[in-house]
Protein backbone atom coordinates (compact mmCIF):
# COMPACT_ATOMS: atom_id res chain seq x y z
CA UNK A 1 0.00 0.00 0.00
CA UNK A 2 1.63 3.12 -0.69
CA UNK A 3 2.49 5.53 2.27
CA UNK A 4 -0.22 8.13 3.61
CA UNK A 5 2.82 10.34 4.69
CA UNK A 6 6.13 10.21 3.24
CA UNK A 7 9.14 12.43 4.44
CA UNK A 8 12.52 11.96 2.98
CA UNK A 9 15.94 14.33 3.78
CA UNK A 10 13.93 16.64 5.78
CA UNK A 11 15.70 19.04 7.99
CA UNK A 12 14.37 21.65 10.07
CA UNK A 13 15.91 24.79 11.22
CA UNK A 14 14.06 27.53 13.95
CA UNK A 15 16.33 30.36 14.65
CA UNK A 16 19.70 29.11 13.96
CA UNK A 17 19.12 25.89 15.74
CA UNK A 18 18.78 22.47 13.59
CA UNK A 19 16.00 20.15 14.69
CA UNK A 20 15.86 17.50 12.52
CA UNK A 21 18.65 16.40 9.96
CA UNK A 22 18.54 13.95 6.76
CA UNK A 23 14.65 12.59 8.09
CA UNK A 24 13.18 9.81 6.56
CA UNK A 25 9.61 8.41 8.15
CA UNK A 26 6.94 6.85 5.81
CA UNK A 27 2.99 6.35 7.35
CA UNK A 28 0.85 3.82 6.37
CA UNK A 29 -2.73 4.70 6.14
CA UNK A 30 -4.30 3.55 9.11
CA UNK A 31 -1.54 3.32 10.54
CA UNK A 32 -1.31 4.20 14.76
CA UNK A 33 2.50 5.40 15.04
CA UNK A 34 3.78 7.03 18.10
CA UNK A 35 6.75 9.45 18.17
CA UNK A 36 8.74 9.58 21.86
CA UNK A 37 11.45 11.13 22.98
CA UNK A 38 13.45 13.41 24.93
CA UNK A 39 12.28 17.00 25.84
CA UNK A 40 13.56 19.38 22.77
CA UNK A 41 14.01 16.43 20.19
CA UNK A 42 11.47 18.29 17.74
CA UNK A 43 8.59 15.48 18.86
CA UNK A 44 5.85 18.64 17.99
CA UNK A 45 7.88 20.25 15.56
CA UNK A 46 7.60 16.90 13.46
CA UNK A 47 4.07 17.52 13.65
CA UNK A 48 4.03 21.61 12.86
CA UNK A 49 6.23 20.32 9.44
CA UNK A 50 2.97 18.07 8.81
CA UNK A 51 0.64 20.15 8.90
CA UNK A 52 2.52 22.59 7.06
CA UNK A 53 2.56 25.37 10.00
CA UNK A 54 6.95 25.70 9.64
CA UNK A 55 8.51 25.18 6.69
CA UNK A 56 11.07 22.64 5.88
CA UNK A 57 15.03 23.65 5.36
CA UNK A 58 15.58 21.07 3.31
CA UNK A 59 13.87 17.46 2.21
CA UNK A 60 10.10 16.59 1.16
CA UNK A 61 6.60 16.25 3.33
CA UNK A 62 4.30 14.38 1.09
CA UNK A 63 0.72 13.67 2.34
CA UNK A 64 -0.67 11.68 0.38
CA UNK A 65 -4.30 12.36 1.61
CA UNK A 66 -7.69 12.47 -0.70
CA UNK A 67 -8.01 16.22 -1.17
CA UNK A 68 -11.56 16.71 -0.73
CA UNK A 69 -13.42 20.39 -0.80
CA UNK A 70 -15.06 19.26 2.33
CA UNK A 71 -12.31 17.58 4.11
CA UNK A 72 -8.98 18.74 5.47
CA UNK A 73 -6.34 16.50 4.75
CA UNK A 74 -5.00 16.32 8.36
CA UNK A 75 -5.91 17.60 11.75
CA UNK A 76 -4.07 18.84 15.30
CA UNK A 77 -5.03 17.95 18.55
CA UNK A 78 -2.66 19.61 21.14
CA UNK A 79 -1.72 18.89 24.69
CA UNK A 80 -4.03 21.69 25.67
CA UNK A 81 -7.45 21.70 24.18
CA UNK A 82 -7.03 25.08 23.40
CA UNK A 83 -11.18 25.93 22.82
CA UNK A 84 -12.46 29.26 21.66
CA UNK A 85 -13.69 30.20 25.52
CA UNK A 86 -16.42 32.48 23.78
CA UNK A 87 -17.85 29.56 21.88
CA UNK A 88 -20.29 27.32 22.87
CA UNK A 89 -18.99 23.44 22.43
CA UNK A 90 -20.80 22.86 19.75
CA UNK A 91 -19.72 26.19 17.66
CA UNK A 92 -16.15 25.27 18.89
CA UNK A 93 -16.71 21.96 16.89
CA UNK A 94 -17.42 24.15 14.10
CA UNK A 95 -14.40 25.85 14.24
CA UNK A 96 -12.63 23.93 11.88
CA UNK A 97 -15.12 22.91 9.67
CA UNK A 98 -16.32 26.58 8.45
CA UNK A 99 -13.30 27.00 6.16
CA UNK A 100 -14.62 23.84 4.10
CA UNK A 101 -16.99 24.16 1.18
CA UNK A 102 -20.17 22.66 3.38
CA UNK A 103 -23.58 24.38 4.10
CA UNK A 104 -24.45 25.41 7.60
CA UNK A 105 -26.50 22.29 8.01
CA UNK A 106 -23.97 19.94 7.20
CA UNK A 107 -21.47 21.30 9.18
CA UNK A 108 -24.22 21.33 12.34
CA UNK A 109 -24.29 17.74 11.92
CA UNK A 110 -20.87 16.52 11.43
CA UNK A 111 -20.38 18.80 14.82
CA UNK A 112 -23.53 16.84 16.29
CA UNK A 113 -21.94 13.49 15.30
CA UNK A 114 -18.13 14.48 16.34
CA UNK A 115 -19.81 15.40 19.71
CA UNK A 116 -21.59 11.81 20.12
CA UNK A 117 -18.48 10.08 19.16
CA UNK A 118 -16.35 11.12 22.14
CA UNK A 119 -19.47 11.13 24.23
CA UNK A 120 -20.27 14.42 24.52
CA UNK A 121 -23.80 14.83 22.36
CA UNK A 122 -25.48 16.43 25.17
CA UNK A 123 -23.14 19.02 26.04
CA UNK A 124 -23.13 21.15 22.79
CA UNK A 125 -24.71 24.38 24.78
CA UNK A 126 -22.23 24.42 27.35
CA UNK A 127 -19.68 27.08 27.40
CA UNK A 128 -15.78 25.52 27.62
CA UNK A 129 -15.25 26.92 31.19
CA UNK A 130 -17.97 24.48 32.47
CA UNK A 131 -16.47 21.03 31.61
CA UNK A 132 -13.80 19.05 33.20
CA UNK A 133 -10.07 18.97 31.62
CA UNK A 134 -10.48 15.63 30.30
CA UNK A 135 -14.32 16.69 28.22
CA UNK A 136 -12.25 20.02 26.86
CA UNK A 137 -9.86 17.47 25.59
CA UNK A 138 -13.07 15.54 24.14
CA UNK A 139 -14.36 18.86 22.55
CA UNK A 140 -11.20 19.19 20.80
CA UNK A 141 -10.70 15.50 19.72
CA UNK A 142 -14.28 16.33 18.12
CA UNK A 143 -13.31 19.76 16.71
CA UNK A 144 -10.29 17.52 14.94
CA UNK A 145 -12.85 14.79 13.48
CA UNK A 146 -14.78 17.15 12.45
CA UNK A 147 -13.37 18.34 9.48
CA UNK A 148 -13.13 14.78 8.64
CA UNK A 149 -9.16 14.14 8.19
CA UNK A 150 -7.34 11.43 6.87
CA UNK A 151 -4.36 12.25 9.47
CA UNK A 152 -4.76 12.69 13.32
CA UNK A 153 -1.95 14.56 14.57
CA UNK A 154 -1.69 14.83 18.55
CA UNK A 155 0.95 16.99 20.30
CA UNK A 156 0.80 15.09 24.13
CA UNK A 157 -2.71 15.53 24.23
CA UNK A 158 -3.16 13.49 27.21
CA UNK A 159 -0.41 14.94 28.88
CA UNK A 160 -2.07 17.66 31.05
CA UNK A 161 -4.78 14.71 32.32
CA UNK A 162 -4.59 12.96 35.55
CA UNK A 163 -4.25 9.23 35.47
CA UNK A 164 -7.14 7.95 35.42
CA UNK A 165 -8.75 10.41 33.00
CA UNK A 166 -5.68 9.66 30.86
CA UNK A 167 -6.50 6.09 30.67
CA UNK A 168 -9.83 6.29 30.12
CA UNK A 169 -9.27 9.08 26.90
CA UNK A 170 -6.51 6.52 25.60
CA UNK A 171 -8.78 3.48 25.32
CA UNK A 172 -11.74 6.02 23.64
CA UNK A 173 -8.87 7.00 21.52
CA UNK A 174 -8.17 3.50 20.25
CA UNK A 175 -12.20 2.65 19.40
CA UNK A 176 -12.49 5.89 17.21
CA UNK A 177 -9.38 5.01 15.49
CA UNK A 178 -10.90 1.43 15.19
CA UNK A 179 -14.13 2.94 13.82
CA UNK A 180 -12.64 5.80 11.73
CA UNK A 181 -9.66 4.23 10.65
CA UNK A 182 -8.02 7.26 10.59
CA UNK A 183 -4.00 7.17 10.40
CA UNK A 184 -2.79 8.72 13.80
CA UNK A 185 0.61 10.20 14.71
CA UNK A 186 0.88 10.43 18.33
CA UNK A 187 3.40 12.37 20.48
CA UNK A 188 3.99 11.86 23.84
CA UNK A 189 6.78 11.28 26.27
CA UNK A 190 5.24 8.43 28.07
CA UNK A 191 6.87 5.67 26.77
CA UNK A 192 3.87 3.14 28.38
CA UNK A 193 1.11 4.94 26.78
CA UNK A 194 2.96 5.01 23.41
CA UNK A 195 3.37 1.58 23.98
CA UNK A 196 -0.45 1.06 25.15
CA UNK A 197 -1.79 2.47 22.07
CA UNK A 198 0.54 2.60 18.72
CA UNK A 199 1.05 -0.01 15.96
CA UNK A 200 4.71 1.49 16.11
CA UNK A 201 7.02 3.56 18.46
CA UNK A 202 9.61 5.37 16.90
CA UNK A 203 11.76 6.95 19.30
CA UNK A 204 13.43 10.34 17.98
CA UNK A 205 17.11 10.91 19.26
CA UNK A 206 20.27 12.57 19.06
CA UNK A 207 20.94 17.10 18.35
CA UNK A 208 20.14 17.15 15.42
CA UNK A 209 17.19 14.83 16.20
CA UNK A 210 17.00 11.83 14.08
CA UNK A 211 15.16 8.27 14.22
CA UNK A 212 17.27 6.45 16.77
CA UNK A 213 15.24 2.90 16.59
CA UNK A 214 11.97 2.43 15.57
CA UNK A 215 9.59 -0.81 17.56
CA UNK A 216 6.53 -2.21 16.18
CA UNK A 217 3.94 -3.08 18.65
CA UNK A 218 3.09 -6.65 18.09
CA UNK A 219 0.52 -7.16 20.91
CA UNK A 220 -3.03 -8.22 19.86
CA UNK A 221 -5.84 -5.49 20.38
CA UNK A 222 -8.02 -5.02 22.86
CA UNK A 223 -4.53 -4.57 24.56
CA UNK A 224 -3.90 -5.27 28.58
CA UNK A 225 -2.15 -2.32 29.94
CA UNK A 226 0.15 -4.41 32.19
CA UNK A 227 1.06 -7.38 29.90
CA UNK A 228 4.39 -8.73 29.75
CA UNK A 229 5.46 -8.09 26.32
CA UNK A 230 4.74 -4.39 26.40
CA UNK A 231 6.35 -4.02 29.89
CA UNK A 232 9.55 -5.63 28.00
CA UNK A 233 9.15 -3.73 25.01
CA UNK A 234 9.17 -0.40 27.25
CA UNK A 235 11.78 -1.32 28.92
CA UNK A 236 13.76 -1.77 26.14
CA UNK A 237 12.79 1.69 24.25
CA UNK A 238 13.62 3.79 27.29
CA UNK A 239 17.14 1.55 27.35
CA UNK A 240 17.28 3.06 23.93
CA UNK A 241 16.24 6.58 25.13
CA UNK A 242 18.70 6.45 28.27
CA UNK A 243 21.55 5.49 25.32
CA UNK A 244 20.39 8.45 23.28
CA UNK A 245 20.72 11.31 26.38
CA UNK A 246 23.59 9.82 27.63
CA UNK A 247 25.39 10.11 23.98
CA UNK A 248 25.10 13.61 24.42
CA UNK A 249 22.01 13.95 22.91
CA UNK A 250 20.08 16.76 25.74
CA UNK A 251 17.22 16.00 26.98
CA UNK B 1 -15.11 33.09 64.70
CA UNK B 2 -16.89 31.75 67.32
CA UNK B 3 -19.82 29.35 67.22
CA UNK B 4 -22.81 28.71 68.83
CA UNK B 5 -23.42 25.56 71.24
CA UNK B 6 -25.82 24.92 68.76
CA UNK B 7 -23.60 25.17 65.35
CA UNK B 8 -24.89 28.55 64.17
CA UNK B 9 -22.92 31.38 63.74
CA UNK B 10 -23.80 33.97 66.60
CA UNK B 11 -26.08 36.82 65.02
CA UNK B 12 -24.35 40.24 64.45
CA UNK B 13 -24.68 42.39 66.86
CA UNK B 14 -26.64 45.47 66.65
CA UNK B 15 -29.97 46.51 64.76
CA UNK B 16 -29.27 44.51 62.03
CA UNK B 17 -31.66 46.62 59.81
CA UNK B 18 -28.73 49.27 60.10
CA UNK B 19 -26.51 47.28 58.38
CA UNK B 20 -27.98 47.03 55.28
CA UNK B 21 -26.14 48.59 52.62
CA UNK B 22 -28.83 50.00 50.93
CA UNK B 23 -30.07 51.45 54.20
CA UNK B 24 -26.62 52.93 55.22
CA UNK B 25 -26.04 54.52 51.49
CA UNK B 26 -29.83 56.24 51.87
CA UNK B 27 -29.24 57.36 55.46
CA UNK B 28 -25.55 58.01 54.14
CA UNK B 29 -27.05 60.56 51.58
CA UNK B 30 -29.88 61.96 53.59
CA UNK B 31 -26.97 63.47 55.83
CA UNK B 32 -25.32 64.66 52.96
CA UNK B 33 -28.24 66.77 51.76
CA UNK B 34 -28.42 67.79 55.51
CA UNK B 35 -25.40 69.31 56.13
CA UNK B 36 -25.87 70.86 52.95
CA UNK B 37 -28.95 72.50 53.56
CA UNK B 38 -27.39 73.48 57.43
CA UNK B 39 -24.77 74.82 56.32
CA UNK B 40 -26.81 77.89 53.99
CA UNK B 41 -29.92 77.94 56.54
CA UNK B 42 -27.47 78.90 59.37
CA UNK B 43 -25.82 81.62 57.40
CA UNK B 44 -22.43 79.71 56.95
CA UNK B 45 -22.20 80.14 53.53
CA UNK B 46 -24.35 82.51 51.09
CA UNK B 47 -26.79 80.59 48.81
CA UNK B 48 -25.47 82.36 45.89
CA UNK B 49 -21.89 80.60 46.79
CA UNK B 50 -23.94 76.95 47.79
CA UNK B 51 -27.17 77.19 46.71
CA UNK B 52 -29.39 74.95 49.26
CA UNK B 53 -31.11 71.65 47.28
CA UNK B 54 -33.90 72.81 48.75
CA UNK B 55 -33.86 75.44 45.87
CA UNK B 56 -32.82 73.11 43.32
CA UNK B 57 -36.25 71.60 42.71
CA UNK B 58 -37.43 75.10 41.29
CA UNK B 59 -34.63 75.80 38.92
CA UNK B 60 -35.00 72.43 37.78
CA UNK B 61 -38.63 72.99 36.83
CA UNK B 62 -37.54 76.45 35.49
CA UNK B 63 -34.60 74.94 33.00
CA UNK B 64 -37.21 72.91 31.84
CA UNK B 65 -40.08 74.43 31.36
CA UNK B 66 -38.33 76.91 29.41
CA UNK B 67 -37.49 74.03 26.70
CA UNK B 68 -33.64 75.00 27.55
CA UNK B 69 -32.91 71.91 29.81
CA UNK B 70 -33.91 69.11 27.28
CA UNK B 71 -31.91 71.46 24.56
CA UNK B 72 -28.76 72.01 26.21
CA UNK B 73 -28.68 67.64 27.04
CA UNK B 74 -29.80 66.98 23.49
CA UNK B 75 -27.03 69.22 21.74
CA UNK B 76 -24.38 67.75 24.69
CA UNK B 77 -25.48 64.39 23.85
CA UNK B 78 -24.63 65.06 19.73
CA UNK B 79 -21.46 66.33 21.03
CA UNK B 80 -20.46 62.83 22.84
CA UNK B 81 -22.15 60.56 20.83
CA UNK B 82 -20.36 61.57 17.46
CA UNK B 83 -17.17 62.14 19.47
CA UNK B 84 -17.87 58.66 21.38
CA UNK B 85 -18.36 56.60 18.30
CA UNK B 86 -15.77 58.26 16.05
CA UNK B 87 -12.88 58.54 18.48
CA UNK B 88 -13.52 54.96 19.46
CA UNK B 89 -14.39 53.23 16.00
CA UNK B 90 -10.87 54.78 15.02
CA UNK B 91 -9.26 54.06 18.08
CA UNK B 92 -10.27 50.77 17.87
CA UNK B 93 -9.50 50.02 14.59
CA UNK B 94 -5.85 51.66 14.25
CA UNK B 95 -5.20 49.41 17.32
CA UNK B 96 -6.16 46.50 15.74
CA UNK B 97 -3.91 47.22 12.65
CA UNK B 98 -1.25 48.17 14.64
CA UNK B 99 -1.58 45.06 16.83
CA UNK B 100 -1.69 42.75 13.95
CA UNK B 101 0.97 44.09 11.73
CA UNK B 102 4.55 44.60 12.80
CA UNK B 103 5.10 47.07 10.13
CA UNK B 104 2.52 49.42 11.06
CA UNK B 105 3.38 49.22 14.87
CA UNK B 106 6.86 50.20 13.85
CA UNK B 107 5.71 53.23 10.95
CA UNK B 108 3.50 54.76 13.65
CA UNK B 109 5.75 54.01 16.85
CA UNK B 110 7.66 57.77 16.81
CA UNK B 111 4.37 59.66 15.19
CA UNK B 112 2.93 57.92 18.40
CA UNK B 113 5.59 58.98 20.97
CA UNK B 114 4.90 62.95 19.93
CA UNK B 115 1.11 63.36 19.39
CA UNK B 116 0.11 60.68 22.34
CA UNK B 117 1.32 63.01 25.65
CA UNK B 118 -0.91 66.10 24.31
CA UNK B 119 -4.06 66.40 26.54
CA UNK B 120 -7.03 66.87 24.56
CA UNK B 121 -8.19 69.49 25.97
CA UNK B 122 -4.54 71.19 24.26
CA UNK B 123 -6.34 70.72 21.09
CA UNK B 124 -8.79 73.47 21.56
CA UNK B 125 -6.75 75.72 19.92
CA UNK B 126 -7.01 74.34 16.93
CA UNK B 127 -10.60 72.94 16.89
CA UNK B 128 -11.53 76.61 16.85
CA UNK B 129 -9.48 77.35 13.73
CA UNK B 130 -10.38 73.95 11.69
CA UNK B 131 -14.30 74.26 13.21
CA UNK B 132 -14.82 77.09 14.66
CA UNK B 133 -17.16 77.53 17.48
CA UNK B 134 -19.09 74.83 16.83
CA UNK B 135 -20.89 71.44 17.33
CA UNK B 136 -17.90 70.37 15.16
CA UNK B 137 -14.93 71.29 17.13
CA UNK B 138 -17.13 70.22 20.51
CA UNK B 139 -17.29 66.27 18.45
CA UNK B 140 -13.41 66.82 17.57
CA UNK B 141 -12.40 67.80 21.21
CA UNK B 142 -14.36 64.30 22.69
CA UNK B 143 -13.02 62.37 19.99
CA UNK B 144 -9.71 63.23 20.14
CA UNK B 145 -9.52 62.14 24.16
CA UNK B 146 -11.37 58.51 23.21
CA UNK B 147 -9.57 57.91 20.19
CA UNK B 148 -6.43 57.05 22.31
CA UNK B 149 -7.62 55.19 25.54
CA UNK B 150 -9.38 52.96 22.64
CA UNK B 151 -6.16 52.95 20.25
CA UNK B 152 -3.85 51.52 23.54
CA UNK B 153 -6.91 49.58 25.27
CA UNK B 154 -7.07 47.87 21.62
CA UNK B 155 -3.66 47.50 21.13
CA UNK B 156 -2.51 45.62 24.03
CA UNK B 157 -5.62 43.47 23.88
CA UNK B 158 -4.90 42.37 20.26
CA UNK B 159 -1.74 41.93 21.40
CA UNK B 160 -1.66 39.85 24.31
CA UNK B 161 -4.42 37.55 22.17
CA UNK B 162 -3.23 33.79 23.12
CA UNK B 163 -0.60 32.84 20.24
CA UNK B 164 -1.55 29.73 21.00
CA UNK B 165 -5.44 29.99 19.77
CA UNK B 166 -3.85 31.37 16.64
CA UNK B 167 -1.86 28.25 15.56
CA UNK B 168 -5.08 26.26 16.21
CA UNK B 169 -6.98 28.92 13.58
CA UNK B 170 -3.68 27.98 11.54
CA UNK B 171 -3.70 24.42 11.94
CA UNK B 172 -7.28 24.37 10.33
CA UNK B 173 -6.05 26.07 6.96
CA UNK B 174 -6.99 29.43 8.48
CA UNK B 175 -4.29 31.74 6.99
CA UNK B 176 -5.16 34.85 5.88
CA UNK B 177 -4.82 37.60 8.61
CA UNK B 178 -8.98 38.56 7.70
CA UNK B 179 -10.11 34.88 8.87
CA UNK B 180 -7.42 35.18 11.47
CA UNK B 181 -9.21 38.51 12.49
CA UNK B 182 -12.25 37.56 12.85
CA UNK B 183 -12.72 34.23 13.62
CA UNK B 184 -10.20 34.65 16.82
CA UNK B 185 -8.43 38.22 17.27
CA UNK B 186 -11.35 40.05 17.08
CA UNK B 187 -13.39 37.89 19.49
CA UNK B 188 -10.07 36.77 21.80
CA UNK B 189 -9.69 40.83 22.34
CA UNK B 190 -13.14 41.94 22.71
CA UNK B 191 -13.21 42.16 26.73
CA UNK B 192 -9.96 44.44 26.64
CA UNK B 193 -11.40 46.59 23.79
CA UNK B 194 -14.37 46.88 25.75
CA UNK B 195 -12.98 48.25 28.90
CA UNK B 196 -11.22 50.59 27.11
CA UNK B 197 -14.74 52.16 25.14
CA UNK B 198 -16.02 52.06 29.20
CA UNK B 199 -13.02 54.10 30.40
CA UNK B 200 -13.83 55.92 26.71
CA UNK B 201 -17.22 56.77 28.08
CA UNK B 202 -16.18 58.70 30.91
CA UNK B 203 -13.87 60.44 29.33
CA UNK B 204 -15.50 61.82 26.39
CA UNK B 205 -18.24 63.20 28.72
CA UNK B 206 -15.24 65.22 31.00
CA UNK B 207 -14.11 66.58 27.51
CA UNK B 208 -17.77 67.61 26.45
CA UNK B 209 -18.07 69.63 29.46
CA UNK B 210 -14.94 71.24 28.91
CA UNK B 211 -15.15 71.76 25.22
CA UNK B 212 -19.03 73.52 26.04
CA UNK B 213 -17.11 76.03 28.57
CA UNK B 214 -15.06 77.57 25.65
CA UNK B 215 -19.03 78.15 23.60
CA UNK B 216 -19.97 75.36 21.76
CA UNK B 217 -23.97 74.98 23.12
CA UNK B 218 -24.43 72.50 25.33
CA UNK B 219 -24.83 71.58 29.31
CA UNK B 220 -21.30 73.12 29.74
CA UNK B 221 -22.01 76.20 27.84
CA UNK B 222 -25.18 77.05 30.00
CA UNK B 223 -23.44 76.04 33.36
CA UNK B 224 -21.31 79.08 32.13
CA UNK B 225 -23.92 81.07 31.46
CA UNK B 226 -25.95 80.97 34.57
CA UNK B 227 -22.62 80.65 36.59
CA UNK B 228 -21.84 84.01 34.88
CA UNK B 229 -24.95 85.30 35.96
CA UNK B 230 -24.38 83.99 39.39
CA UNK B 231 -27.63 81.91 39.61
CA UNK B 232 -25.74 79.19 41.13
CA UNK B 233 -28.14 76.79 41.23
CA UNK B 234 -28.60 76.18 38.05
CA UNK B 235 -25.19 74.77 37.43
CA UNK B 236 -25.64 72.95 40.43
CA UNK B 237 -29.09 71.34 38.50
CA UNK B 238 -26.62 70.62 35.58
CA UNK B 239 -23.89 69.08 37.81
CA UNK B 240 -26.30 66.75 39.03
CA UNK B 241 -27.81 66.30 35.17
CA UNK B 242 -24.28 65.47 33.82
CA UNK B 243 -24.42 62.71 36.91
CA UNK B 244 -27.00 61.33 35.98
CA UNK B 245 -26.65 60.89 31.94
CA UNK B 246 -22.76 59.15 32.81
CA UNK B 247 -25.15 57.07 35.00
CA UNK B 248 -27.70 55.66 32.38
CA UNK B 249 -24.78 55.85 29.49
CA UNK B 250 -22.63 53.33 31.38
CA UNK B 251 -25.78 51.35 32.57
CA UNK B 252 -26.70 50.78 29.18
CA UNK B 253 -23.22 50.18 28.15
CA UNK B 254 -22.49 47.78 30.97
CA UNK B 255 -26.27 45.89 29.59
CA UNK B 256 -24.53 45.57 26.16
CA UNK B 257 -21.07 44.63 27.26
CA UNK B 258 -22.90 41.44 29.71
CA UNK B 259 -24.69 40.50 26.69
CA UNK B 260 -21.43 40.50 24.50
CA UNK B 261 -19.32 38.71 27.36
CA UNK B 262 -21.70 36.36 28.40
CA UNK B 263 -19.42 33.54 27.76
CA UNK B 264 -17.72 34.76 30.45
CA UNK B 265 -17.19 32.55 33.94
Amino acid sequence: MAPVIDIRGLAIVLGGNTILEDFDLTVEKGEFVAVVGASGVGKSTLLRIIAGLIPAAAGTVEVAAAAAPDRRPYAMVFQDARLLPWRRVARNVEFGAEGLSLDRKARRARAEAALSLVGLGSHGQRYPHQLSGGQRQRVAIARALAVEPEILLMDEPFGALDAITRASLQDELVRLWQETGKTIIFVTHDIEEAVYLADRVILLGGKPGRIQSQHTVAAPRPRLRDHADAQGLAAEIRDNLQNTVSDGGGI
Amino acid sequence: MSTAPDGRHPAPAGPGLLRHPTILAILGFLGFLGIWEGVTRFGLMSPIFLPPPSSLPTAFWREVTSGIWLDRIQQSLDHYLAGLVLGSVLGIALGVATGMSRTLEGLTAWVIRVLRPIPGLAWVPFAILWFQISPAAATFIVGVGVFWINYYATLSAVQGVDGELIELAESFGYRSRLVKLVKVVLPASTPGILSGVRTGLGQAWMSVVAAELFGVAGLGQRMNEAATLLASDIVVVYMLTMALLYGLVDAVFMLIRNRLLAWRP
